[in-house]
């Protein structure tokens, strides 16, 4: 089944083509969703939603852009408004406590279930690193250097042009050597 | 070791969902689905004209009713309140003490 096929699909109003985009779409959205989440339960429930958003709008998929970089497209916005919401609530968290409501507990930190054993823990390491930078930096790296997507496939995605996207790189890419220096640093430090 | 840590994603397997992730999701559109029309029946039984004509009366009712007795309990207290102090201001004292029983002045 090829792009062009699922396109004229939709276009033709037929519905069964969703089970289809499920199948062939679901590593793609959960793999973008993880990577900006970076929770798997989180990430399993954003998921579904993009699922859902993605059946509810399908007819209003004009078939434009990519059906690929339309679906990246929701679900880096339901991510992105999941993590909002979660900080949100982390820090109107006091109410909680007051009424001694119990808060899900987040993991210290993120391990990707497909790193490598060598490199597990630089990659948790990595995605530590990744949430203090700015969001649309984040965003770039984890598109471009996780996802492997290509910088013009990023900016269409992100709605930028491609040297906005270059520059956010090499942002992301110094910001995140600056701050790896310092945890190593630290980290010698201590030994 | 900061570019191995960069670059230690290169290499890595694509994440995948738990299995039967369309199932999921067309139990959680089920699910959503069955709320959203619990909520429309609800909000239709509320609106249909032999409910909602009837409970605007109601409300409407009580409403009157709790003016009228506000406004009589107000209307009492006020005739009660001039008395005092009429009696106040005439000195006219109602209460009989064990005093004036006892010193009955005479005539």
């Amino acid at each position: 089944m090829n792009q062009a096929n699922i396109n004229e699909r939709i276009n033709n109003g037929d519905t069964s083509v969703f089970t289809e985009i499920v199948e062939l779409y679901q590593g793609m959205v959960y793999n973008a969703v993880l990577n900006i989440v970076q929770y798997e339960p989180d990430a399993e429930d954003i998921t579904q939603e993009v699922f859902i958003e993605v059946y509810e709008k399908m007819d209003n998929f004009k078939g434009n852009a990519q059906l690929s970089t339309w679906i990246y497209r929701i679900a880096v916005n339901k991510a992105l408004d999941f993590v909002k919401t979660k900080k949100r609530a982390k820090y109107g968290g006091l109410l909680k406590r007051v009424f001694s409501l119990r808060e899900e507990e987040e993991p210290v930190s993120f391990y990707h279930p497909g790193a490598s054993l060598d490199n597990k823990e630089k990659a948790a390491q990595l995605f530590k690193a990744l949430k203090q930078l700015p969001q649309k930096q984040q965003l770039v790296f984890t598109l471009h250097k996780i996802e492997g997507l290509s910088y013009n496939e990023v900016a269409a995605i992100l709605q930028m042009s491609v040297a906005a996207v270059e520059a956010l790189m090499v942002r992301a890419k110094t910001g995140l050597k600056k701050i790896l220096e310092n945890y190593y640093l630290q980290q010698n430090g201590k030994k | 070791m900061v570019e191995e840590t960069i670059n230690s994603m290169d290499a890595a397997d694509k994440a995948m969902p738990a299995p039967f992730l369309l199932t999921r999701i067309h139990a959680r559109m089920n699910r959503e689905r069955e709320q959203a029309t619990y909520w429309e029946r609800a909000i239709g039984f509320l609106t249909k004209p032999i409910v909602a004509f009837p409970a605007i009366a109601l409300v409407l009712i009580i409403n009157f009713w709790m003016m009228h007795t506000a406004s009589n309990e107000v209307a009492d207290k006020m005739v009660f309140d001039n008395q005092v102090l009429i009696n106040d201001g005439y000195s006219i004292n109602t209460a009989t003490s064990l005093f004036d029983i006892e010193n009955k002045q005479q005539p």
